[in-house]
């Protein structure tokens, strides 16, 4: 039966890091992941998306990008905690929608600009 | 590893062991983590006694696996309830009804299995989200459009058989479960059947004529507990070439009597065929203006001239009505001035307003627009936008988000008298219940999204306080008995108040209704394994101790 490995896949992601160690095509799977289930509410804070990008920015003040895809300092393991816990409205996220290869895929994306 | 209540834990892991057969390892869900995925997070139960939770998962592939599952549920009395994908948030999510079943998920069955460009139908799996079809419509050029609610992440069946509701026109989806048409329904027995004149082997038209030959049973399937819906067909709408709104303004408190009974000729008629809204002009600003608060009592009936002195100073309406019209623009001009004409015949005084003409495609800077003050919200054409989410999201105005809502949605006549009693009614169940209602509910009309009757929706706060949850809970419960008092029942209800709810709303001839759903699941649920308690439904073995009309006597 399945156990998930999230806690062992975000410690591992979590060493691992940056984004340069991560290939384009998990990237580009990462991107797909984003677009399909979190860009309708973390998008460019456009006035038909469901909020996130909105509530960061109340949030943050500005100090760090609304914009999660503009995000430098964010682990694999938050991104995950996220996605999987949820947060206020934010539902969380079953793998039969965001799969653990895909979950990996998107923490990759949303790491891919952090520093090494 | 939980075990679900009444079942051994040697006959639960003979059971997990099979279903692993069934669907592979992978997708039979056990470990906490995993489970913890089928928390409803708006529940009012969050964190405390009364939670609904999940033993396991498991996500199969197909209807056959879907049979597999149920044999092995009714083999070893495994109580299991089925999901689409989860996302009716605010009326209980993912969370099993009766507290510690496992839930079949269904997401993974998404495929678009038919399209009918000609004759505009499809049939889908119940993973298939609203983003989805449409993504699908626009990916491949087809001249489709259907009609999307505010979660578009959500699936057409579950939005269906919750009998949600959309935005647009009622024969475009607006009321969802009456665009189906032909289901293929694992039974909880694990028989197979499909509907309508999908019975017929060859059949041609399975998505095209909902009846077939006999009793037409697609409603039992829709907030019940007797199948698994693995497939239905849905008629759509040929892609979308006009939309236009107007508002007509009146002058007079009573006139909103004339404002809906003229709505309803047009809209009856087919004349005006998208969703109206109401509103006032002059009581609809209350949250933001101090000066209007100032003039809406605490308690008692409203001061009506004194309101009456305020329009005038503002030179406003009274109330207003929004028409929309689905059509192309020179068709819906026309339905616009026959709806002017009409109005101004019925109503002295009256005025109107045209808000918006677009044609489709739309360009690039109308698409821009959109969701803006003065511009249709996406929704409102058939385009998905989760924008509906943003009110209770952390906003300037809103610094301290609430984790869900709690829905209370009665049903009102579409009757001005009944719109005016409704609004007293709850105003003074609000100020009983101390509940801060944001906007008087004097101002508020109820959503007409179906033909006949409005939802008087109001939304109750969720959080992690758990003696606020509670106090939520509590004034839910009010609200609902208030309601039925008066006539009014909800049109869909969190599934972990499904029993209360049926109580206190289907007690006609001692509840014959439903002892009629329980010699129904007996009769296809002998074994009571299927989504035991929803709506109410509880299987024999569970009664005495579930259903308050049993253990009443």
């Amino acid at each position: 039966m399945a156990q998930t490995r999230i806690v062992l896949f975000v410690l591992g992601l979590g060493l691992a890091g940056t984004a340069s160690a991560q290939d384009d095509a998990d990237l580009a799977t990462g991107e797909q992941v984003y677009n399909t289930w979190c860009v309708h509410c973390h998008d460019d804070n456009r006035p038909w998306s469901g909020g996130g990008t909105q509530a960061l920015e109340v949030k943050y003040q500005g100090e760090l990008p609304a914009d999660l895809r503009e995000r430098t300092d964010m682990s694999a393991d938050l991104i995950t905690a996220y996605v999987r816990d949820g947060l206020y409205r934010m539902p969380p996220f079953r793998l039969t929608e965001i799969g653990e290869e895909d979950m990996r895929a998107l923490a990759a994306y949303l790491t891919r600009n952090n520093p090494e | 590893m939980a075990i679900p209540p009444g079942v051994s834990e040697s006959d639960f892991n003979q059971a997990l062991q099979e279903f692993e057969n069934i669907v592979g390892s992978e997708w039979v869900f056990t470990s906490p983590e995993a489970v913890a995925l089928y928390r409803d997070t708006y529940s009012p139960f969050y964190d405390d006694e009364g939670e609904r939770l999940t033993s396991a998962a498991i996500a199969p592939d197909s209807s056959e696996q879907v049979q597999a599952i149920m044999r092995v549920c009714n083999r070893y009395r495994i109580p299991i309830y089925p999901i689409s994908t989860g996302k009716n948030l605010g009326y209980g999510s993912a969370a099993p009804a009766y507290s510690g079943s496992m839930v079949l998920d269904l997401k993974r069955m998404d495929r678009i299995l038919e399209v009918d460009t000609r004759n505009h139908t499809v049939l889908v799996e119940p993973g298939v989200t609203f983003f989805q079809i449409y993504q699908h419509f626009r990916d491949n050029n087809l001249e489709l459009d259907l009609d999307i609610p505010d979660p578009a992440w959500g699936s057409l069946i579950g939005h269906a058989l919750d009998r949600g509701v959309a935005h647009t026109y009622t024969d475009f989806g607006r009321d969802r479960f009456s665009t189906g048409c032909g289901m293929e329904v694992v039974l909880a027995n694990g028989d197979l059947v499909r509907t309508g004149t999908g019975a017929l082997e060859t059949s041609t038209m399975w998505q095209h004529y909902r009846y077939g030959v006999g009793p037409y049973v697609d409603g039992i399937f829709s907030q019940s507990n007797f199948g698994v819906v693995t497939k239905m067909g849905f008629w759509i709408r040929p892609r979308h070439r006009g939309f236009r709104t107007g508002y007509v303004h009146v002058p007079n408190y009573e006139d909103l009597e004339a404002l809906i009974d003229v709505e309803c000729e047009l809209s009856n008629s087919g004349i005006n065929n998208g969703m109206t809204f109401f509103g006032s002009d002059v009581m609809s600003p209350f949250a933001q203006d101090p000066e209007i608060r100032a003039q809406l009592p605490s308690s008692g009936p409203l001061d009506l001239a004194a309101i009456d002195r305020l329009r005038q100073e503002r030179n406003t309406g009274f109330w207003w009505a929004k028409l929309d019209f689905n059509a192309p623009l020179k068709v819906s001009a026309a339905q616009w001035e026959h709806c002017q004409d009409v109005y101004s015949a019925a109503i002295p005084g009256c005025w109107f307003e045209e808000e918006i003409a677009l044609e489709f495609p739309l360009s690039e800077e109308e698409k821009a627009r959109l969701n803006t003050p003065g511009n249709p919200e996406m929704v409102h054409l058939g385009m998905p936008s989760l924008a509906r989410f943003r009110g209770g999201n952390r906003s300037p105005r809103n610094p301290d988000p609430d984790w869900g809502h709690l829905w209370f949605a009665p049903l009102i006549p579409k009757r001005a008298e009944d719109i005016f009693r409704a609004q007293r009614v709850f105003d003074q169940a609000y100020r009983e219940r101390g509940i801060d209602a944001g906007v008087t509910y004097f101002a508020r009309i109820p959503m007409f999204w179906h033909a006949r009757v409005g939802v008087f929706l109001a939304s109750l706060s969720v959080g992690r306080d758990i003696e606020a949850n509670r106090k939520s809970r509590e004034d839910f419960l009010y609200l609902v008995q208030v309601a039925a008092d008066n006539g009014w029942q909800e049109y869909r209800t969190p599934s972990f108040f499904q029993t209360e709810v049926m109580d206190m709303t289907c007690g006609f001839n001692d509840h014959a209704l439903m002892r009629f759903y329980e010699t129904l699941k007996d009769a296809v649920d002998p074994n009571g394994i299927l989504s035991a308690g929803r709506y109410g439904i509880w299987p024999e073995h569970l009664r005495e101790e579930k259903a308050p009309w049993h253990k009443r006597g």
